[in-house]
Formats: structure tokens, sequence, C-alpha cells
């Protein structure tokens, strides 16, 4: 079962992600923070990591450069228009389930 | 900015902010009933468990609420530019006020692991009119909410004759650029309606009834609104 860590400071879009993620075969973890990721990350390394970019502590980006050569691929949730970096997605926010399962779907066939 | 354009910018904040919570709402309800989901995702499969129906119904009803505060902003400011707000004053207590505010704010934010503390141990009386006036604690307590760490602390009391009702969150506090124009619906400098529309509608409220909202702390924050006494 693949699994994604999802890191999103609005608790909503985060349950709604998650169950939706959950309910289509994906094991999801959560963080609300930067700090937060890194620490799930490191107790519990997914396979993908889903990433808003406005977080409370710092750019979404910064989880990454934490994880250092240890972090999965990523997709960026984004309010702006996508910005060049470490992400292997983008999609603009608000994102529907339909759009990321899609993202996550095509993401994970390229780790295969 | 020329008034086409700041027409233009105003719809286009009114369509963000709906669609966040349309988003939820729409996106909770399609979980919830196994519907086909626009794009190209499958359908959403059905047999979401009990605890997980709750929680769809909670984040659908969230929404709700969310699109009926901005419907109520919208209304709220309309009559507010048009000198068409009326206030339906009454004897009233300004600590049941600021339950009643902090009840609803805590309604529309959804922040596990923020606590709130209400610090009001006796009632202070004044003449206002109480939705209008809980309305503006909400979107106080709500700011507030969305910013806090771990805490938001709302105290009730009067000082030199005033009622004064304090909102406090331990979140990173106001930045600098963003104090000048804390209150206003638009942002004329960044030439945008980027103001926060929330924090308006509570001082104009505020001012309204014949008092205030001012920042009184930017790290961390603290927002007080001033009142006249009751009778």
């Amino acid at each position: 079962m693949p699994s994604v860590l999802l890191v999103d400071d609005d608790e909503d879009t985060r349950a709604l992600l998650a169950i939706a993620l959950a309910k289509r075969g994906f094991e999801v973890a959560q963080a609300r923070s930067v700090a937060d990721a890194v620490e799930r990350f490191r107790a519990w390394p997914t396979d993908v990591l889903v990433i808003d970019l406005g977080l409370p502590d710092g750019h979404g980006a910064d989880v990454l450069r934490l994880l250092g050569s240890g972090a999965p691929p990523a997709i960026a949730l984004t309010g702006r228009d996508p910005e060049p970096g470490p992400f292997r997605a983008h999609l603009v926010k608000p994102v529907t389930v339909a759009a990321l399962a899609d993202a996550l779907r095509k993401l994970l066939q390229t780790l295969d | 900015m020329t008034e086409r354009v700041l027409l233009s910018e105003l719809l286009s904040r009114l369509a963000h902010d709906l669609r966040a919570p349309l988003g939820l709402v729409s996106g909770a309800l399609a979980e919830l009933g196994g519907a086909r989901t626009s794009g190209p995702d499958s359908a959403a499969p059905g047999g979401a468990d009990e605890a997980q129906q709750r929680a769809l119904r909670g984040l659908a009803a969230r929404g709700v609420a969310r699109i009926e505060r901005l419907a109520e902003r919208l209304s709220l400011a309309a009559a507010l530019e048009g000198g068409r707000l009326t206030l339906d004053r009454a004897p009233c207590d300004a600590a049941a006020i600021a339950r009643a505010g902090s009840e609803r704010a805590a309604l529309l934010e959804n922040r596990r692991g923020v606590e709130v503390e209400l610090l009001a141990p006796a009632p202070v009386p004044l003449s206002a009119d109480a939705a209008r006036l809980t309305f503006a604690i909400a979107e106080l307590a709500s700011n507030a909410w969305r910013h806090a760490r771990s805490r938001v602390r709302i105290s009730v009391g009067s000082e030199e004759g005033s009622v004064l009702i304090e909102v406090q969150d331990d979140g990173a506090g106001v930045p600098p650029a963003t104090r000048k124009w804390l209150f206003s619906r638009l942002d004329p400098e960044a030439g945008r309606a980027a103001g926060n529309l929330g924090l308006a509608l509570a001082r104009d409220l505020a001012r309204a009834h014949g008092g205030d909202v001012t920042l009184e702390e930017s790290e961390p924050t603290r927002f007080v609104l001033r009142l006249p006494p009751g009778p």
C-alpha cells in the first residue's frame, strides 16, 4: 500500500484529503508544519510527500531541505502559480481530491 | 487604482474566498456519497466508515458555515459602505457576548491543539446590538485562532468606565508591513484588495457602537475592543 505524508496547516483540508486518500488505498500520515513534518517523516518514512508551500514556520520546500538526501519525491500545493523548486508536481489550491489522487498515481508510476 | 481595477480585484478576492469552503463542502459530500467527482479521478469509492462519515459531515457543515460568514461579511460591508447599518441596541452582558463570539469562532475554525481561555468572571453590563457585537468578537477570535500557536485568551472587564474585551494569541505576531493596513478592506500600497475584511468589520461595528478596536500589542498579538458602558 503506498504511503503519503500530508503537510498542511489547514486541518480541514488535511482531514478531507486524508480520508479521501485512505479510501483510495493510501496509508496517510499528517503534519501541520515544517518541524512537525520532519519529525513525523523521520519516525515513519512515506513513499511520497504532499506539502502546502505556505506553512506557519516556513516554506514547504524547507521540509525537503531539512530531510536532505533522504527526502522522497514530493508534490507541492500552492495558492499561486507554480514556482521553480524541488517538487515533482504542483497543484494550485483549492485542490480537488481527483486532481491529487491523479497526481499521486502518476508520481508513483514513475517510482515503480 | 482605477475603479475598474478595484472592482476586478474585489471580484477576484471574492471568488478566492468562496473556492476554499466550496471545495470543502463539495469534496466532503462527494466522499460521503461515493459520488463521481470531476476530473480524471475515478468515482470516489463509497464505504466511508462511521467515524469518517461523521468527520466528513463536520467538514461539510463547517464549509457551509464559512460560506454563510462570507455572505454576512459582504452584507455588513455593503450596509456600512452605503450608510445603512442599523443597530438594535438593548441592555446586555459583555461576558455573555464574548462567550458567544468565542463559541462561534470555534465552530468556524478547526484548530486542534489550540486552547481557548475565556476570562469573564462576572457580568459586564452594556447597551449594544448583541448580534452585531457577537459577530465582531467572533471575527477577532477567528483571527486569533488562525494565528495562535497553542493558546487564545479572551478577557472581559472594564476600565475607566469603558467596557474592554481583549483577544490575545500566542502566534508570531503582526508583521510591520501589515500593521498599517490591518483594518483596511483594501491594501492601497499593494494596489489590491488585500486588507482583512473580518478585522475591518469588527472595528467598524465597534465604532458604530461608539467604541473602537485597536491593536495594542503586535508581538504577541493583542486586540482590544472598547465600548461605552452600559445603562
